[in-house]
C-alpha cells in the first residue's frame, strides 16, 4: 500500500439530509462544478487535505434509493459501480433514520465501503431522540461518525476517518436477512448470476436480488443470448415460486423486508426521551398557516412578489452602477486609445463591440445575486418544497410541476436567472419544459419596445394592450409546453412524490456560497459566449470598411435587406425593422436603440417614421415579434448552459417560426377584419 | 378495521395501515422506497388550498403526493372516531390529536393526550361536547373536540 494514493470518496444521501453542508463543510473552497457526461446532472467536486494527504470528494445527486429509476439515481449508481472510489460517506438525517437508512442499506448491499455521516444530531437531539452509536456501528458494521455540519461539528474526525479507510480492512457487506423463503430463492439466482456473468464485480448477490426486485436495468441485461438464457429460467421458476408462497408481489416483498430490517436496527440504537415533543413543533405551527386552505396561496404570492421586488427594485441602482462603470470604462478606453492614436475600428471594436457587448450582461449580475440569494433561502430554509406543494394543481394543469412557478414569475424580469432556476426541478421533463418555454415570459427588456410603440399608435388604451402583450406571453408559453410535452415527453411520467422537510434556518455561509456558485456560473460562462456575439454583431454592423455604424450598406444592413421581405407579409418589410430585430438578439432593449440610432433618436423623426412605416395592426405585430422571437444571447446562453445544443437550438427555432407566424397572422387576419 | 380502501380518500387527520400498492412498477417501486411499505402507519396531514395534492405523514417524516399517486396505495383505516362522533357514556382512549402544536398545548392543559382516557357524558349535537377525565369535568369546543381522535377502550393499554 502506497502512502501518498490519492483516495476518492463518493458523498452519497438523500436530498434534505445537509449533504451539502457536509460537502462544504469537508472542501471548503476547494471546489469545482461541472455536469455529469452526457446529462444535466450537476457534478460537484472537491478537495481536501488531511495530514498531508489529498482526498478527491464527489458529490453524488441526492437519491432516496439506488433504483435507477430516476436519472439522479442513475447517475449515482452508475458511478459507484462503475468508479468504484474508496469509500462512500452516507450522510444521514439523524433525526429521520429509518428512511435515511434505506439508502444505506442499498449501498452496503452494492458492497460499497460505506462511513456513515451522521449528520443533524442536533435536531435529533432537540426532537427528544437519543440514538448509540456503538451499538449502530456493531449492527451496520460501519464506521459511524455524528456529525452537525452547518456547525462543522465533528467534520474533523469524519475527515480523518476517510484518511484511515484504506488501512481498514473492507467491510463484510450488510447481512439483512430476507427471511427463508426469499433467502432460498435467492441463493438459487445468485449461484445462477455466478454461473452466467462470472467477471461482474459487482457481486452476485447483489444482481441476484435486483433480478428478483425487478430492477430494470438488471432486467435489461437479460436480453442477452447465452447465459441469460439460463439465468432467465431460474428467475422465472424462483419467482413465480415465491409469488405464490408469499401470496404478494415479490418487489414488494423485498422492500418491505429490508425496511422491516432497518425498522429494527432504529428500534434497537434509538431511544426516545420522555416528556419531549417527538414531533417538530415550530414546523407544524408554520405548516399549519403556510400551507393552508385560506392563507397558503396568499403567502405564496406575497413571497413572490416581494422576491421579484427585492431582485427588480433593490438590483436596479446596483445594475445602474455596473452600467455606469462600463459606460464610464468604454469612454475612457476610447479616450486612452485615441489619445495613442489607435486606428478608429480598434477603438470602435473595444468600447461599442466588447465593453458595450459584455457591460450590456454584465449589468444583470446584481439581480442574479440577490436572486439566488432570495433562492437558496427560500430552498435552504424548506419554503421551497411548501411552494410547489400549494402550487402544484395549477402547475400541474399546464403540464408543468409545482416548483416550475418559481422560474415563470421570476421570468417576467428576467429570463437568464429564471433559466438557472429551474436548477431546483429535479426531473428532466420539467425541467426542459420549464426552460424552454420560458423566454415567453414578457421580460422587462421588452417593455422599452411596447413602450416606444404603444405610445406612437395606442395612446389610448397602452396599459390594455401591453397588458394583453403579457398575457398573450403566458398563453403561448402553456399552448407549447403542452405540445413539447406531448411531442418529446409522451412516456415520462413525473409524479410528485415530494418530501416536506422540516424547516430550519439556513446558515449564512451556506446561502452565500450558493449565491457565489450561481453567479460565478453566470459571470464565466454566459460572459464568453456573449463577449464573442457582441463582436460578431459588432463585425456585421461595421463591415466593409468605411461604412456608417449599421446603415445600410453595412452587413448587417445588407442581410436586414434580404430579411425585409420575409417580414413583408407581416407589414414591416423594412430593412432597418429587420437590422433592429437582429440587434435586439443581442438584448432586446436594442430593438429601441437600433431604431433610434437608423433614424436619429426619439427626439429626431424616429416617431414619425414609425407612424409613416407602420399601421396599427403591423405595430401590434412587430411588439408580438419582439416578445416572440430568438430570446437574447445572454438567455440562450443560460439555456445551452442548462441544456444542450440540440435544445438551444429548438429554443431558438420555435420562436422565430411561432414569432413571425403570429406577426402574419396579426396582420393578415387583422387586415381581413377590419 | 374496517374495509380497504385507497390513500387518496384517507380524511384528512386519519389514520391508516398500508396494506398493498398498484400502479406501474417505477411509481411503486419510489414509493416504496420512500416508505410506503406494507404495515406502515400513514396519516392525512393536510390538503393544499386547490385540493390536490396532499401532504402526509409516513415513517416519521411529511411527504405530499398527487392523488393520482396517493391512489394507488391501498390502506384500512385505523379505527378510531373523532370525539365529535363518539357515543356518550362509552369508556374511550385517546388514540391521536390532529392539529398544530398550539391546540395540542390547550388539549394538554385540559389533561387530553394520546392514551389517557376519558368517558363523553354530554352531546347535544351543537355547543360543546362535555366529558370527564379522570374524574373531571371538561366542555371542549366543536371545532377542538373534532379533531382529538378516540377509540373504544378495552381495558388495554
Amino acid at each position: 500500500m502506497s502512502a501518498k494514493r490519492k483516495i476518492e470518496v463518493a458523498l452519497a444521501g438523500n436530498p434534505n439530509s445537509g449533504k451539502t453542508s457536509i460537502f462544504n463543510a469537508l472542501t471548503r473552497a476547494k471546489q469545482s462544478v461541472g455536469n455529469w457526461p452526457g446529462v444535466t446532472v450537476e457534478r460537484k467536486e472537491g478537495r481536501f487535505v488531511f495530514e498531508g494527504h489529498e482526498t478527491k470528494v464527489v458529490d453524488l445527486p441526492g437519491t432516496y434509493a439506488l433504483d435507477a429509476y430516476t436519472l439522479d439515481e442513475r447517475v449515482a449508481r452508475d458511478y459507484l459501480t462503475c468508479e468504484k472510489p474508496d469509500a462512500v460517506v452516507a450522510v444521514v438525517d439523524a433525526s429521520n433514520l429509518e428512511r435515511n437508512l434505506y439508502l444505506v442499506a442499498q449501498l452496503l448491499e452494492l458492497g460499497a465501503p460505506v462511513i456513515i455521516a451522521l449528520n443533524m444530531m442536533d435536531v435529533a437531539r432537540s426532537r427528544g431522540l437519543e440514538i448509540d452509536i456503538d451499538r449502530l456501528e456493531k449492527v451496520l458494521g460501519v464506521k459511524v461518525v455524528p456529525t452537525v455540519a452547518s456547525k462543522g461539528v465533528g467534520i474533523e474526525r469524519l475527515q480523518q476517518v476517510v484518511h484511515d479507510i484504506h488501512r481498514d480492512a473492507p467491510p463484510p457487506g450488510l447481512p439483512i436477512s430476507y427471511g427463508d423463503d426469499i433467502e432460498g430463492g435467492l441463493a438459487q439466482l445468485t449461484e445462477a448470476v455466478r454461473a452466467a456473468w462470472p467477471d461482474r464485480t459487482e457481486g452476485a448477490r447483489w444482481w441476484a436480488l435486483k433480478l428478483l426486485e425487478g430492477d430494470s436495468d438488471a432486467l435489461a441485461l437479460l436480453a442477452g443470448d447465452g447465459a441469460e438464457n439460463a439465468l432467465r429460467e431460474v428467475l422465472d421458476k424462483v419467482r413465480t415460486g415465491l409469488e405464490k408462497h408469499i401470496g404478494a408481489d415479490v418487489e414488494t416483498a423485498v422492500v418491505e423486508r429490508r425496511y422491516g430490517f432497518l425498522n429494527g436496527v432504529v428500534r434497537e440504537c434509538t431511544r426516545r426521551l420522555p416528556g419531549v415533543a417527538g414531533r417538530l413543533a415550530t414546523s407544524e405551527n408554520i405548516d399549519w398557516v403556510v400551507t393552508s386552505r385560506w392563507f397558503g396561496i396568499p403567502v405564496f404570492l406575497l413571497l413572490m412578489w416581494g422576491t421579484f421586488q427585492l431582485v427588480f427594485t433593490a438590483g436596479a441602482p446596483l445594475a445602474d452602477i455596473v452600467d455606469t462603470f462600463f459606460g464610464w470604462l468604454g469612454g475612457a478606453t476610447g479616450s486612452v486609445l485615441s489619445a495613442a492614436r489607435a486606428p478608429d475600428w480598434l477603438v470602435s471594436l473595444l468600447t461599442e463591440g466588447l465593453i458595450g457587448g459584455v457591460g450590456s450582461v454584465l449589468v444583470f449580475v446584481p439581480n442574479i445575486v440577490i436572486l439566488f440569494l432570495v433562492i437558496s433561502l427560500l430552498e435552504e430554509s424548506g419554503y421551497m418544497a411548501r411552494a410547489a406543494f400549494v402550487m402544484d394543481r395549477f402547475m400541474h394543469l399546464l403540464g408543468l410541476h409545482g416548483k416550475s412557478f418559481i422560474p415563470m414569475i421570476i421570468g417576467f424580469g428576467c429570463n437568464v436567472p429564471a433559466i438557472m432556476a429551474t436548477r431546483t426541478l429535479e426531473s428532466r421533463k420539467d425541467r426542459m419544459l420549464t426552460v424552454l418555454v420560458n423566454p415567453l415570459m414578457s421580460c422587462s427588456a421588452r417593455l422599452p419596445v411596447y413602450i416606444l410603440f404603444t405610445g406612437v399608435f395606442f395612446t389610448r388604451q397602452r396599459g390594455l394592450v401591453v397588458f394583453t402583450l403579457y398575457l398573450l406571453g403566458i398563453v403561448l408559453a402553456v399552448l407549447v409546453a403542452r405540445l413539447f410535452k406531448r411531442v418529446f415527453f409522451k412516456q415520462e411520467v413525473a409524479p410528485l412524490i415530494m418530501e416536506l422537510p422540516p424547516y430550519h434556518l439556513p446558515t449564512f455561509r451556506s446561502v452565500l456560497t450558493h449565491m457565489w456558485e450561481r453567479a460565478w456560473l453566470f459571470v464565466r460562462k454566459a460572459g464568453t459566449v456573449i463577449a464573442l456575439a457582441s463582436v460578431l454583431i459588432w463585425l456585421l454592423a461595421s463591415l466593409p470598411w468605411g461604412v456608417e455604424y449599421a446603415s445600410e450598406s453595412s452587413i448587417i444592413g445588407r442581410l436586414g435587406g434580404l430579411v425585409a421581405p420575409i417580414l413583408k407579409p407581416a407589414g414591416f418589410g423594412y430593412w432597418w425593422a429587420a437590422v433592429s430585430l437582429a440587434a435586439g438578439v443581442v438584448a432586446k432593449e436594442l430593438v429601441v436603440a437600433t431604431l433610434g440610432a437608423i433614424h436619429g433618436g426619439v427626439a429626431g423623426g424616429l416617431n414619425q417614421v414609425l407612424s409613416r412605416s407602420f399601421t396599427p395592426l403591423s405595430a401590434y405585430g412587430f411588439m408580438v415579434m419582439s416578445l416572440v422571437y430568438i430570446p437574447c444571447v445572454a438567455s440562450v446562453a443560460a439555456i445551452w448552459r442548462e441544456t444542450n445544443w440540440r435544445w438551444t437550438a429548438l429554443a431558438v427555432g420555435h420562436t422565430i417560426v411561432l414569432g413571425w407566424l403570429l406577426a402574419v397572422l396579426i396582420y393578415q387576419v387583422g387586415g381581413l377584419l377590419t | 378495521m374496517r374495509e380497504p380502501m385507497t390513500l387518496d380518500n384517507l380524511a384528512v387527520g386519519r389514520r391508516g395501515i398500508v396494506r398493498g400498492l398498484q400502479g406501474q412498477s417505477g411509481i411503486r417501486r419510489r414509493l416504496l422506497s420512500m416508505g410506503f411499505v406494507p404495515g406502515t402507519e400513514v396519516e392525512t396531514i393536510r390538503v393544499a388550498p386547490m385540493g390536490d395534492p396532499i401532504a402526509f405523514e409516513v415513517k416519521g417524516y411529511n411527504l405530499s403526493l398527487r392523488r393520482e399517486e396517493a391512489a394507488f396505495i391501498e390502506v384500512e383505516t385505523i379505527e378510531e372516531f373523532a370525539l365529535t362522533e363518539a357515543p356518550v357514556g362509552k369508556a374511550l382512549v385517546v388514540s391521536h390529536v390532529h392539529g398544530g402544536w398550539g391546540l395540542r398545548r390547550r388539549l394538554r392543559r385540559a389533561m387530553i393526550e394520546p392514551g389517557v382516557r376519558l368517558v363523553k357524558t354530554r352531546d347535544n349535537w351543537v355547543g360543546p361536547v362535555a366529558i370527564s377525565v379522570a374524574d373531571q369535568m371538561h366542555q371542549l369546543g366543536r371545532g377542538m373536540a373534532s379533531r382529538v381522535f378516540v377509540q373504544a377502550d378495552n381495558g388495554q393499554s
